[in-house]
């Protein structure tokens, strides 16, 4: 099988531009090695928090067409596009998500505290106006020994805004037979008991025997709905109060539910993905600066060949660059990298100072074609978390940049052609 | 209004004797003045094992290492090292240890270190390369000579938690995060001293007839109080911890002792070192590792295991040897390792204050007991020692053992941490039996535990008594449920989510000396996690360079 484009990697970049690369007809297939970036996810996507200042960012447009041409959002040529498309392809894919392109939101982090967000899953628990909240009163109910919630940082974080607010434990009998065995009580494993209509309809009267005012929020953690939002909208239903869902510890149900939409979302427009396909290595022809093909660990005889080529494999937490004890490197291609040998330049000593490390990444030309020996790679294309030149964290732009250089590398390909 | 302010400082009452330091010293110290019938205060500028305790390499000697350079400390080291076995089996692994000879080493240095060993009481029994090999497979194959001795790995902070517990038991008032800012002095005599309350800031007096000076290095910073000049050699050794256990045995190298050629395992890690180099007084409380003693530490331990150059380095640390001045060596290694008691009365002319320094970990015991032998002579008390044959709680004798089966890995895990003084715990609920910390198996019952019994006040606090943080992961999803459990039980949800901010970079702190491969994946996966999703970095305060008390406590520190 000979495909138009091969993507290495099957996180948020590779999804979204293999379904924009699927929706002009092409042909394509999805390497991808493992979990995602979206195990870590918040429930939010985000297209720029904070500017290079450290400024909590307002309007995220003019955030990044404030930013330097070194920065690879400067390689979307229209943000404002590329931003609607992705919210397209998200509609289109079942992830119901709301927010505004031209305003951030806050999203409330797994300990009570906020970031501006762009989109939020429509049933998790987001805030327009910090000063004025829909409710005075809430509750933090959370699933008895379930630990990757913190519970009292969230109702802190609470009382903070102003909310009067408590934490309740409450269990099932489905439940319960979980905790039978201790390290069972984790997100995805709670969230699979939680699709039983029998577990959320005793977890509801459970809940509503708590709430004697239906004025009141209730704050559960986001344990509903790892493939859609079925068992959350069930839930909401069989509540007298009103359900937000606030984000747990990794994993994270939201994240699997996005990657788990749009990977289903990609298959049924006729791509291929190919999970536990670790992309091994790739060969560069030295004449024509051309990919010449790659080898996958589960096909290790075959050279996959295909007209054009997408590197989305991700920074170091996903394998997608390796440092040695003084180097970094892009394992597959070998291609350029923009990092410092010698790790002394790569960190600083205080954890929540923007680390240089975060920035490194292959360099590309204006159009994402990564360089090889300081050339373009004509038929390759990089996006995501693997270009050099972004502080994700420090930024909070990670999903967004992932999603927009992804559909700019897309669109690259199809224009290609 | 503060009344503390109108009628001076609180008193903290009168005692027999006040211990400084909640080191090892310092808690050995106070157990033996307490079973002694002693009325104890013990008192930590921060927390346990807070200094060189809590960052050596766990090494329980055979005193072998020392046989060729300096017998008396080696025997005593043997004979220290057979007591801990008896009193303090809950903290030891007897793991045993080998001297190996390298191709590049001489081997009759073998048969010198063997007779020296013999003379100063170790076991040392020479075994057939081959042997070794089939004992330790991770050795370099390539060794000429091995010799087995009776060496073994020890938990340094197990082993301090239990005198502390068995001092409190014996009456001992015990107080962390009080720093002794003076003394209070009387004609020259010592009768107490000043505190400062670390936490609250408040100043604070206790009064006793004898005051011991159990603060390792710091120990010569504290007699300035006093205006005591006492030469100590600041000696840093620099310590790397490794992902996973490479070895069951303590590996040395048979050669006068150098850097990079001891690797002990301990737990489910190993940690390899030391480097030895003098360093100014003044820096002893802010260590660094550089790349340079890293690269060392590689380079030499590689030799010995050669599995070590794949293995993952989870983080770096450097502890600080209190050496007294003998002579000018540069590197502090020549020094003896010696015990030193100072009766300050007699040098210094400063009746009631005693300094007990030197020495090592593994010697600990026997500088409790010279100390309270000094303390009670002053005192006019006669006790005598029972420190060597009473056994410490969690290694005491059961009436009844009850069979293991019916409870969990996290309930056995936390019986091998604390010994018997948490097998009362065996009903555990289901609350109880959820795991916090898959890496070293730490269940919420354990923290419940550390938290009612063993002065536990932060999340710092809870690593050093229960190993929660310390594992593979350095705390990736740990750290933030223990912090929860934290909340749960003891409330302060605001203070805590600083803390846990302060907690994750004091973690960075050891593992970015060595932050490549695996370690900055995780490094990066842990920011992802606390900053990106769970925006600690808005949270957290950056620590002042300057005299801020509270950022001493954040330093890194043995594993892992």
């Amino acid at each position: 099988m000979r495909y138009d484009t091969i993507i290495t990697g099957g996180g948020l970049s590779g999804l979204m531009a293999g379904i924009a690369l699927a929706k002009q007809g092409q042909q394509v297939a999805i390497l991808a090695k493992g979990i995602s970036r979206l195990y870590y996810n918040s429930g939010s996507l985000e297209l720029m928090g904070r500017d290079l200042d450290g400024n909590e960012v307002t309007r995220p447009l003019e955030a990044i067409a404030a930013l330097p041409p070194s920065h690879p959002y400067s390689r979307v040529a229209d943000v404002a596009a590329r931003a609607a498309q992705a919210r397209e392809i998200l509609e289109e894919a079942g992830v119901k998500v709301r927010g505004n392109l031209r305003r951030n939101h806050y999203r409330v982090t797994p300990t009570g505290l906020l970031k501006p967000a762009w989109l939020t899953l429509d049933d998790y628990l987001r805030i327009d106006n910090r000063e004025q909240l829909p409710w005075q009163r809430a509750t933090v109910f959370n699933v008895k020994g379930f630990l990757d919630f913190p519970d009292h940082f969230v109702a802190a974080g609470m009382r903070r805004l102003g909310v009067d607010c408590d934490c309740k434990d409450i269990t099932t009998p489905q439940i319960e037979r979980r905790r039978a065995t201790p390290g069972e009580m984790r997100s995805t494993a709670l969230a699979r008991t939680l699709e039983s209509d029998a577990a959320l309809v005793s977890l509801a009267a459970k809940i509503n025997s708590h709430t004697d005012d239906d004025s009141q929020a209730i704050l559960f953690p986001a344990l509903l709905g790892l493939d859609d939002d079925k068992a959350s909208r069930r839930l909401r239903r069989l509540l007298d109060g009103q359900l937000y869902l606030v984000p747990t510890l990794p994993a994270s149900v939201g994240g699997t539910r996005i990657h788990t939409l749009l990977r289903k979302h990609f298959v049924s427009l006729g791509g291929t993905y190919m999970l536990g396909s670790a992309v091994t290595s790739g060969s560069i022809d030295p004449l024509s600066c051309r990919v010449l093909g790659i080898k996958a660990r589960n096909l290790p005889d075959q050279v996959i060949r295909a007209n054009h080529y997408l590197l989305a494999s991700g920074s170091f937490m996903s394998g997608g660059l390796i440092a040695t004890h003084d180097r970094v490197v892009e394992p597959i291609f070998g291609l350029d990298v923009d990092a410092p040998r010698g790790r002394d330049a790569w960190t600083r000593e205080y954890l929540y100072d923007r680390q240089p490390y975060m920035e490194f990444g292959v360099a590309t030309d204006e159009r994402l074609h990564p360089l090889h020996d300081g050339k373009p790679v004509p038929n390759l294309w990089a996006a995501g978390s693997i270009l050099a030149g972004n502080s994700p964290i420090a930024l909070g732009n990670t999903t967004g940049l992932s999603m927009l250089t992804a559909l700019e590398a897309a669109a690259g390909i199809t224009s290609s052609q | 209004m503060d009344l503390r302010n109108i009628n001076g400082p609180q008193s903290l009452g009168e005692f027999d004797v006040i211990v400084i330091g909640g080191g090892i010293t310092g808690a050995g110290t106070a157990r033996d003045c307490a079973t002694r019938g002693l009325r104890v205060l013990l008192v930590e500028r921060f927390d346990f094992t807070y200094g060189a305790t809590g960052r050596n390499h766990g090494l329980m000697h055979s005193g072998a290492r020392y046989a060729v350079t300096d017998r008396d400390n080696a025997a005593e080291c043997m004979r220290e090292n057979l007591i801990l076995r008896r009193i303090a089996r809950h903290c030891v692994e007897e793991t045993d240890g080998l001297f190996l000879s390298l191709p590049e080493d001489d081997l009759a240095y073998q048969a010198t270190f063997v007779d020296a060993c013999r003379r100063a009481g170790i076991r040392a029994d020479v075994i057939d390369p081959e042997e070794a090999r089939r004992l330790e497979p991770s050795v370099n194959p390539l060794i000429t000579g091995a010799v087995r001795v009776p060496d073994a790995s020890i938990d340094p902070f197990r082993l301090t938690t239990a005198n502390v517990v068995d001092a409190r038991r014996h009456g001992a008032v015990i107080h962390t995060f009080h720093e002794v800012i003076g003394f209070l002095m009387s004609n020259g005599r010592v009768e107490g001293v000043t505190l400062r309350d670390n936490h609250t800031g408040a100043v604070k007096e206790a009064r006793a007839g004898v005051t011991i000076n159990a603060a390792g290095i710091w120990g010569t910073l504290i007699l300035r109080k006093a205006g005591i000049t006492l030469g100590m050699l600041p000696a840093k050794g620099a310590l790397l911890i490794f992902g996973n256990r490479v070895n069951n045995m303590v590996i040395n190298r048979c050669r006068l002792p150098a850097n990079g050629d001891i690797l002990v395992p301990d737990d489910t890690i190993c940690v390899l070192g030391t480097t030895s180099e003098r360093v100014p007084i003044d820096t002893i409380d802010d260590m660094r590792v550089s790349p340079a003693e890293i690269d060392l530490l590689l380079t030499e331990g590689q030799k010995l295991v050669p599995r070590l150059a794949t293995a993952r380095v989870l983080r770096a640390y450097a502890g600080v040897r209190p050496l007294v001045a003998s002579d000018d060596d540069p590197t502090g290694r020549s020094i003896s390792r010696g015990i030193v008691l100072i009766d300050h009365a007699e040098r210094d002319g400063a009746e009631g204050l005693i300094t007990i320094t030197g020495g090592k970990m593994m010697t600990y015991r026997l500088m409790g007991e010279v100390a309270t032998d000094l303390a009670c002579k002053k005192l006019g008390r006669t006790a005598p020692c029972t420190t060597a044959t009473t056994p410490l709680p969690g290694s005491e004798p059961e009436k009844q053992r009850k069979p293991k089966t019916g409870y969990d890995m996290g309930h056995r895990a936390a019986e091998g941490r604390h010994g018997n003084i948490f097998a009362a715990r065996r009903d555990a609920s289901p609350d109880d039996n959820a795991l916090v910390c898959e890496c070293e198996q730490v269940s919420v019952g354990e923290i419940r535990f550390a938290i009612n019994k063993l002065n536990v006040n932060n999340l710092l606090n809870l690593r050093r008594r229960t190993r929660v943080g310390m594992g593979a992961c350095q705390g990736k999803l740990c750290a933030c449920r223990a912090s929860t459990l934290l909340c749960r039980f003891k409330g302060e949800a605001d203070r805590n989510l600083v803390e846990l901010a302060e907690f994750m970079n004091e973690r960075w702190k050891g593992m970015r000396p060595v932050a490549w491969g695996n370690t900055l994946s995780e490094a990066q996966i842990t920011a992802s996690i606390y900053a990106d999703l769970c925006g600690l970095d808005t949270v957290a305060q950056r620590p002042d360079q300057d005299n801020d008390n509270s950022s001493h406590d954040k330093e890194e520190e043995k594993e892992a």
